[in-house]
């Protein structure tokens, strides 16, 4: 079962947490300045510290993918399920991945600094996150030749300043439909700020929100200890966890009979067209999403989880499920034929 | 942000597109894309879905990736950009970092340091690293920074009364003082 099949990311306000750190190794130039046999050496001898903790340190056993040559249809479902980023599917040359079958460790080998380790949990279990990206770190570190770049002052060093001091970025993925609806969560940007946490798209940096999915990042890395870092992220989320709250019950309160029937109407739609574009899609599941975590909904949960289902339904996933390239019509058809299939009673 | 083509629909695609070497960009709504890639003679299909996607996801390159101008004029130290000197381990130089954002190595670090040391607290709020510690890192550092944790618990544990606790992580905290001394590193320079 993969991360986002699991029924927490469904249950509440938060559908995931995750944890990375961005490392490199001293011996190295950072990855813009490497040279192709030093990152095939790099990747190689990373992933073989990583693979030391099968069986001991993992339970779900981590594999090495050398993703050099592998074509960009391929890459792109791994990227719309957060394992790869965009900077990682659009670059050329040595590039590797690690990960397990649940898909909630991986480390992003050659990327923008030399390993990018991951975890991602569903629901908003952020500490059980870091302490699965911390201990592959920390075995990574440990069973590798290779020391991390690390300086006394400026902590753990990487490609881009921004990233320095602790390497991590946290996040939790959240839902929020009705901060969205109301066009709140646009003026709750510069509160954020004042955390110094940032608000992101679906797919992070510079992408848009589709069916109401936010990330909740820490916009700093350095100064503070890592535990406190997910304190203050926990602080922001849980601020804005209330604010969706309150502005549902508001919602719920005096306009019951309209949400009722926009949540039905959404569910009428997935159940019966032919043809839905990915955003429609997104924004149909973030309504049946919120009828079955608010209760508005009485027919039983369907097999996949919606989150499972919103991941499924992005263009590469899609193709992927289909099993051939299909363009942007086809997809449209495909996709309303695969939730009606998923949906069905 | 609305297509540089039709000015009616927001844009989602952004476009590089490299003419003897001049570079122009611009931004598409994903109509007017499909058919400037059509014009271009691009494959319409699976190709173009994933270009179309990943240049509305990565968004205008120019944006995070290209850099720290974002910063100001500061960052320079009241020197002019040209007189920095590159890296000398990496030849990355500092108009470089500015434009891409990207540091080449490690020595980068000490290069740029006044310069990446005005970045890293403009970013972050200070240039102080105050978290893990590579276990491979000198014995002298790992030390200090326990100390530093240990030195937090304590005054924690004395705010909330905890006096056991903080009698324990006093001790803890002398005999790391102690070792450290053995070390040779001088007891003063311990930063509380």
């Amino acid at each position: 079962m993969k991360w986002y099949e699991s029924p927490l990311v469904d249950e509440s306000i938060v559908i995931s947490a995750r944890v990375r750190f961005a490392r490199n190794f001293e011996k190295y130039p950072f990855p813009i300045k490497l040279t192709d046999s030093a990152a095939q050496e790099m990747a190689a001898a990373t992933a073989r510290a990583a693979l030391s903790g099968n069986g001991t340190a993992f339970t779900d056993e981590l594999r090495y993918f050398d993703i050099t040559d592998t074509p960009q249809e391929s890459l792109l479902p791994l990227m719309e399920r957060h394992v790869l980023s965009s900077h990682m599917v659009a670059k050329k040359g040595v590039k590797g991945i690690i990960l397990n079958g649940r898909e909630d460790v991986s480390v992003m080998l050659n990327e923008e600094d030399h390993a990018r380790i991951q975890s991602i949990f569903p629901g908003d279990n952020l500490d059980g996150a870091y302490a699965a990206a911390d201990a592959l770190d920390t075995l990574i570190e440990d069973k590798g030749q290779h020391k991390y770049a690390f300086d006394q002052e400026y902590g753990f060093l990487t490609s881009c300043p921004t990233n320095a001091g602790t390497g991590m970025r946290a996040s939790l993925m959240l839902h929020l439909p009705a901060l969205e609806n109301t066009g709140y969560i646009a003026k709750m940007l510069p509160a954020l700020g004042k955390f110094r946490m940032t608000v992101r798209g679906i797919h992070g940096e510079g992408s848009e929100s589709l069916g109401a999915v936010y990330q909740i990042s820490n916009q700093f890395s350095l100064g503070k200890p890592e535990t406190e870092i997910l304190q203050a992220l926990k602080s922001a989320v849980n601020w804005i966890i209330n604010q969706e709250k309150s502005m549902r019950e508001k919602f719920f309160t005096k306009h019951r009979i309209a949400v009722e029937d926009k949540l039905y109407r959404s569910w009428g739609i997935l159940t019966s067209c032919r043809t839905l574009d990915h955003k429609e899609g997104m924004n149909l599941l973030s309504d049946a999403r919120m009828g079955f975590e608010s209760g508005i909904y009485t027919m039983p949960r369907p097999a996949k989880t919606i989150y499972a289902l919103m991941t499924n339904i992005q263009p590469g996933s899609l193709c992927a499920i289909a099993g051939k390239p299909l363009n942007q019509e086809e997809r449209n058809i495909y996709r309303a034929e695969y939730i009606r299939e998923q949906l069905k009673a | 942000m609305y297509c540089d083509k039709c000015h009616k629909n927001p844009a989602s695609v952004h476009v590089e597109r490299i003419v003897n070497g001049a570079k122009t960009e611009y931004n598409l709504c994903m109509h007017c894309a499909a058919h400037e890639r059509s014009d271009a003679g691009g494959d319409m299909s699976f190709d173009k879905m994933i270009k179309e996607f990943l240049g509305s996801i990565i968004g205008s390159l120019s944006g995070y990736s290209g850099g720290l101008h974002f910063l100001g004029p500061d960052i320079h130290n009241g020197q002019a950009v040209a007189e920095i000197p590159a890296c000398q381990s990496c030849g990355v130089s500092f108009d470089e970092l500015r434009e891409e954002g990207k540091l080449g190595c490690v020595n980068c670090y000490k290069a740029f340091r006044p310069q990446i040391d005005t970045i890293l607290k403009n970013v972050h709020g200070s240039s102080e690293h105050t978290g893990k510690t590579p276990k491979k890192a000198p014995r002298e550092l790992i030390l200090r920074r326990e100390v530093e944790t240990m030195k937090r618990g304590l005054r924690e544990a004395i705010e909330r009364e905890q006096y056991e606790i903080a009698a324990e992580l006093r001790d803890k905290i002398r005999s790391a003082e102690a070792e450290l001394y053995k070390q040779g590193a001088e007891s003063g320079e311990f930063k509380v």
